[in-house]
């Protein structure tokens, strides 16, 4: 193996369950598709691996750029096809959480996706961000290309939102 | 309202709480190989812009052709260096006086082997004696004469051709180093010449042997007064020179020739030759030249009285100019001879006076040797003012002006 590739796996070690929760996540809990854009993202990174400055970023926030990119492409190229988003507002979720849901089998993460599944993809991806990758404000910002100061505002109201959805479904 | 920003506060507190302890999701070890394997198969190439690029790693096979290839694409791009290199020596070679020397040296070898050599010798000759066993000796002797011919003109033209790759060296030591290569080979090829004129019994042959053999003999003269030129230029420092030495290639020769087939054809003309060439015998002969050179001149000259006593006048002229060019050479000879001993020790010139008694009686009547039996050697120096920009001093040498009276109009 050579050393760009060790350097790169060392990295990739560290991030890939993160970077695999923010696509499912960001894409309704579908794996195939989570699955299938994070080895499309984890190739494009190592394409890139040397455009990578450890000194201007941290490499999670790096990927995770690429990751955002990635899946901004992915929604425009996708356009033509059937939006998830669309039918999600209609009140239609993804299968598996339905599934889930139907199983009776019902634990806190299966609870917080269902929520997250009924957010819009803004709302979603701040939260998984700030709560599931942990992220700081700065690097959230750097991420979305935001200022801080909205990212402040756009988490404060999507926490509330999925405050208001969580009651709604187990209160 | 304190009471409902508190269960708020607390709701949100619990929110968050909630969503901290999400435990995601983790990459399947399936998810995982593919993505290692893809890394695996990618490998790092640095292009020469240092710009980085992911490409598939080939197989093993694969791996092993691309090596084979990149290394076929190095070897290929030394091979077209190498290629261009040596097309461009060649070129340059093949401009270059020794290039043509070796061509008119491999050719009069072949001549010499032909003229003196075994049959065994000579058949390696193409054509010369390829029919031996079932041709007669007309059309051997025919064949062989052919062959003689077809290789003196490319002697002659090859020797021309070095003269004036010679001619484009500015360089002293260069020029001189081609001029002197040129002049050694030159007397090898007036020997060489003069019995290809005895070998040869067509009178048609003869006279385009002899012509050939007084064209040569002219320019020995002249590369040998411009190797003096350039000597002296050398001892008086210069470091450039330009010579101009005329060829058969600069000059009008068909009236030259013609008019010297006619004279072979005069009786008063022809005595002329070969009472020119009996005196150079005799200045051979008093040089205290060679037993076997002495030999040969008066081979030469017998057979000429041969041949004018039986009218064959081409013959007869063929076989004096012979005589006279060879045993003129001799002449020369020594005197480059005697030259280099004077150089080497220092000495005075008077050491050798039968040489330059030799040499006084052929500057008495130099045009007796020419073509036509009448020579005459033009030389001219440019004076370095006159001369190119350049400020090189220049020479132009030309053997042309010929007259019917065989007197010179100039000589030095």
């Amino acid at each position: 193996m050579k050393p760009d590739n060790e350097r790169f796996i060392t990295y990739y070690q560290g991030v890939k369950d993160k970077l695999l929760t923010y696509l499912m996540v960001r894409l309704k809990f579908d794996r195939e598709l989570a699955e299938d854009l994070f080895m499309d993202i984890v190739i494009k990174a190592y394409e890139n691996f040397n455009k990578f400055d450890i000194d201007k970023a941290s490499f999670k926030t790096w990927i995770f750029k690429i990751a955002h990119n990635h899946l901004i492409n992915y929604w425009r190229d996708s356009k033509t096809t059937v939006s998830l988003e669309g039918l999600e507002d209609e009140g239609v979720y993804p299968v598996s959480v339905e599934s889930d849901q139907q199983s009776g089998r019902q634990s806190d993460s299966k609870n917080i996706q269902r929520v997250l599944t009924m957010m819009n993809k803004s709302e979603r991806e701040i939260i998984s961000m700030r709560y599931f990758q942990e992220m700081d404000y700065e690097e959230i910002a750097s991420i979305s290309g935001k200022k801080e100061g909205a990212i402040r505002t756009s988490l404060s109201r999507a926490l509330d939102r999925f405050s208001e959805l969580y009651k709604k479904l187990y209160s | 309202m304190y009471a409902i920003e508190k269960i708020m506060k607390t709701s949100l507190r619990k929110i968050k709480g909630l969503l901290s302890k999400y435990k995601g999701f983790e990459v399947s070890p399936e998810l995982d190989r593919k993505v290692l394997k893809a890394i695996d198969n990618l490998h790092v190439e640095h292009d020469f812009t240092d710009s980085v690029r992911v490409v598939k790693s080939p197989s093993f096979f694969a791996n092993i052709n691309q090596i084979f290839i990149k290394k076929l694409k190095r070897y290929a791009v030394i091979a077209v260096l190498i290629l261009i290199a040596v097309t461009g020596t060649m070129y340059f070679n093949q401009n270059s006086y020794a290039y043509h020397l070796n061509k008119a040296g491999f050719a009069l070898n072949k001549l010499d082997a032909l003229l003196h050599g075994s049959r065994n010798q000579a058949s390696l000759i193409p054509n010369a004696f390829a029919d031996e066993t079932s041709a007669n000796d007309t059309d051997a002797n025919a064949s062989d004469e052919n062959q003689i011919i077809i290789l003196v003109l490319e002697v002659d033209h090859e020797t021309q051709a070095a003269i004036e790759s010679a001619e484009q060296l500015s360089d002293i030591n260069k020029l001189r180093n081609a001029l002197n290569a040129i002049y050694v080979f030159q007397i090898r090829e007036v020997d060489v010449l003069s019995d290809a004129v005895e070998a040869v019994s067509g009178q048609e042959t003869t006279v385009k042997l002899t012509n050939v053999l007084v064209s040569s003999s002219d320019q020995q003269k002249l590369v040998s007064k411009a190797l003096k030129f350039v000597k002296d230029s050398s001892d008086k420092g210069d470091r450039q020179v330009n010579i101009d030495i005329e060829t058969d290639n600069d000059k009008n020769i068909s009236s030259d020739k013609k008019e010297s087939e006619k004279k072979v054809f005069r009786l008063a003309d022809v005595k002329n030759q070969y009472d020119n060439a009996k005196e150079t015998f005799e200045e051979v002969k008093k040089l205290g030249a060679e037993d076997k050179d002495i030999e040969n001149l008066e081979g030469k000259l017998d057979k000429a009285e041969t041949a004018l006593e039986e009218g064959n006048l081409g013959r007869a002229h063929g076989l004096s100019t012979a005589t006279e060019v060879k045993g003129r050479n001799i002449i020369r000879k020594a005197e480059k001879l005697t030259e280099k001993e004077s150089d080497e020790d220092g000495k005075d010139k008077t050491n050798s006076k039968n040489y330059i008694d030799a040499q006084s009686k052929s500057d008495e009547n130099p045009n007796k040797l020419s073509k036509d039996g009448n020579e005459d050697i033009k030389l001219e120096k440019t004076p370095v003012k006159e001369s190119n920009n350049d400020k090189k001093p220049k020479l132009n040498l030309s053997g042309s002006e010929r007259n019917d009276s065989g007197k010179s109009d100039s000589e030095d």
